[in-house]
C-alpha cells in the first residue's frame, strides 16, 4: 500500500475507529446512559461515511444551483446532494431517537434509583 | 477483572480489523456516482421541465420531490418518536408559574427568542435558494425552547405563553400543511379528471398538475416544496419543544416540589395511577 492510497482511506480507517469504539461503548460500558452516548456516536459515524461518500474531491461547492452558474459546471463541481440528503433526517431522527431512550433511562432510574446494568441485574426485580 | 479487560479491548480492537477489511472493498472516495449526478443535472434543468423540481437547491429538491415518500415517513417515525416521549410523561404534565427573572432579562430573552424563532422560519423559507430546510429550521426553532429552559428557568416557559398543549396544535397543524400540499394533486386528478399523483410538485408529461413553479420572485422558487417545509419546521420544531419541555420538567420533578399553585388534582391522580 503506497503512501498516496492511505491518504485516500485516511477518512475510511476514521470512520471504522468509531464504529469500533461505539460498539465498545454499546456492548461493554455498564452505565445506560453511557450506552446511549455511545449509539449516539455511532450514528454520527454512518453520517460521517455518507458525507465521505460524497464528496467530490478538487474544485468542489455546494449542491446549490447559484445564479449566473452553468448547468455543466454545476454537474461538474458540486458535490453529491444524495449524501446529503441522507444524513439531513438521519441526524432529526437519531435525535428524536435519543430523546426516547432517554425517557426511558429516566424511567428506569426512576424504578431502581440507578442505571448500572450491573446492579440492576442483581437487584432482581 | 483484568482478564475481562483484556478480552473487552481485544473483541474492539479484532472488531476495527475487520471493518477495516470490509472497508477496502469501498470505491475510492471522492467523485460523485451516476445517481448523484442525475439529481445535479435534472434539479434546475429548465430545458427539460419534465423531470426537474424547480428547486436549486438539490438537496431540498431531493427531500421533498424526487424522495418525497421517503421524507414522508421519515416524519411518520419521528413523529413515532414524539408520541412514545409524550406517552411516557404527558400524565404528569403541568406547567407551573413562578415569579420569573427581572424585567431586563425577561425582555432580553423575548427578544433572542424572536430572532432566533425568525432565523428559523428564514432558513426554512429561502431552503430553495440557499442552503437549509424543515428538519434544519425546525431544530433551530426547539433551540430557542430548550435555550429559555437552560438558561433560564423552568418558571419562566409559562410566560412565554408556551405550554405543551400548545405545542401539541402547532405540530398538528404543521402535520395539516403538510398533509394538504400532499393531498392536493389527488384532489386536483379527481376533480378534473386527468392524471396526479400524492406529493407531486412540478408538471410531468403524462401528470400536467404542477404548482408554480416561482412564486410570484424568481428567488422563491419550488413549487410545493416551500409550504410543506414551513409545515415540517413547524412539525420538528414543536415536536421537539415537547420532548425537551416533558424531559426536563418531568424527568428530574419527580419529588413534586411544586403545587403551590391550582391545578395540581390531576398530577396527584397521575402519581397515584403510577404507583
Amino acid at each position: 500500500m503506497n503512501p498516496t492510497s492511505l491518504i485516500v482511506y485516511l477518512p475510511y480507517i476514521l470512520v471504522v475507529l468509531m464504529v469500533a469504539i461505539c460498539v465498545y461503548g454499546v456492548v461493554f460500558k455498564s452505565n445506560i446512559f453511557k450506552k446511549i452516548l455511545a449509539l449516539f456516536f455511532f450514528t454520527d459515524a454512518v453520517n460521517l461515511l455518507y458525507i465521505i461518500q460524497g464528496y467530490r474531491r478538487g474544485d468542489s461547492i455546494p449542491p446549490i444551483l447559484l445564479p449566473g452558474m452553468g448547468l455543466s459546471e454545476f454537474t461538474s463541481r458540486a458535490v453529491d446532494p444524495l449524501a446529503h440528503y441522507f444524513v439531513v433526517t438521519a441526524v432529526v431522527i437519531g435525535l428524536a431517537e435519543i430523546a426516547t431512550l432517554s425517557a426511558l433511562a429516566i424511567y428506569v432510574y426512576r424504578h431502581y434509583g440507578t442505571l448500572e446494568t450491573r446492579k440492576i441485574k442483581e437487584l432482581r426485580g | 477483572m483484568k482478564a475481562r479487560t483484556l478480552a473487552e479491548v481485544l473483541f474492539t480492537a479484532a472488531l476495527f480489523l475487520v471493518l477495516a477489511y470490509a472497508m477496502t472493498g469501498y470505491p475510492e472516495f471522492g467523485f460523485v456516482r451516476p445517481l448523484g449526478g442525475f439529481f445535479l443535472y435534472h434539479t434546475f434543468n429548465e430545458g427539460n421541465p419534465g423531470l426537474w423540481s424547480g428547486s436549486p437547491n438539490a438537496v431540498t429538491g431531493i427531500l421533498w420531490d424526487y424522495r418525497g415518500y421517503d421524507t414522508l415517513f421519515e416524519t411518520m417515525v419521528f413523529y413515532i418518536g414524539t408520541v412514545a416521549v409524550v406517552i411516557f410523561f404527558e400524565r404528569r404534565a403541568r406547567l407551573r408559574q413562578t415569579r420569573g427573572m427581572s424585567m431586563i432579562v425577561s425582555a432580553s430573552t423575548r427578544l433572542i427568542f424572536i430572532f432566533i424563532i425568525t432565523s428559523a422560519l428564514t432558513i426554512t423559507i429561502f431552503s430553495v435558494k440557499g442552503s437549509g430546510g424543515g428538519f434544519q429550521g425546525g431544530s433551530i426553532m426547539a433551540i430557542a425552547y430548550v435555550a429559555i429552559l437552560v438558561a433560564l428557568s423552568k418558571g419562566f416557559l409559562p410566560q412565554l405563553k408556551i405550554n405543551v398543549k400548545r405545542a401539541h396544535l402547532l405540530r398538528t397543524l404543521g402535520l395539516t400543511i403538510i398533509a394538504a400540499m400532499t393531498l392536493t394533486p389527488i384532489v386536483f386528478s379527481i376533480a378534473t379528471g386527468t392524471e396526479a399523483f400524492a406529493l407531486q410538485n412540478q408538471a410531468k408529461e403524462w401528470a400536467p398538475f404542477g404548482f408554480p413553479a416561482f412564486l410570484g420572485l424568481r428567488s422563491l422558487s419550488g413549487g410545493s416544496i416551500i409550504p410543506i417545509q414551513i409545515g415540517e419546521t413547524l412539525f420538528v420544531g414543536m415536536g421537539f419543544t415537547i420532548m425537551f419541555t416533558l424531559l426536563t420538567l418531568k424527568g428530574g420533578d419527580e419529588d413534586g416540589d411544586g403545587e403551590e399553585e391550582g391545578g395540581g388534582g390531576e398530577k396527584k391522580a397521575g402519581k397515584e395511577a403510577e404507583g
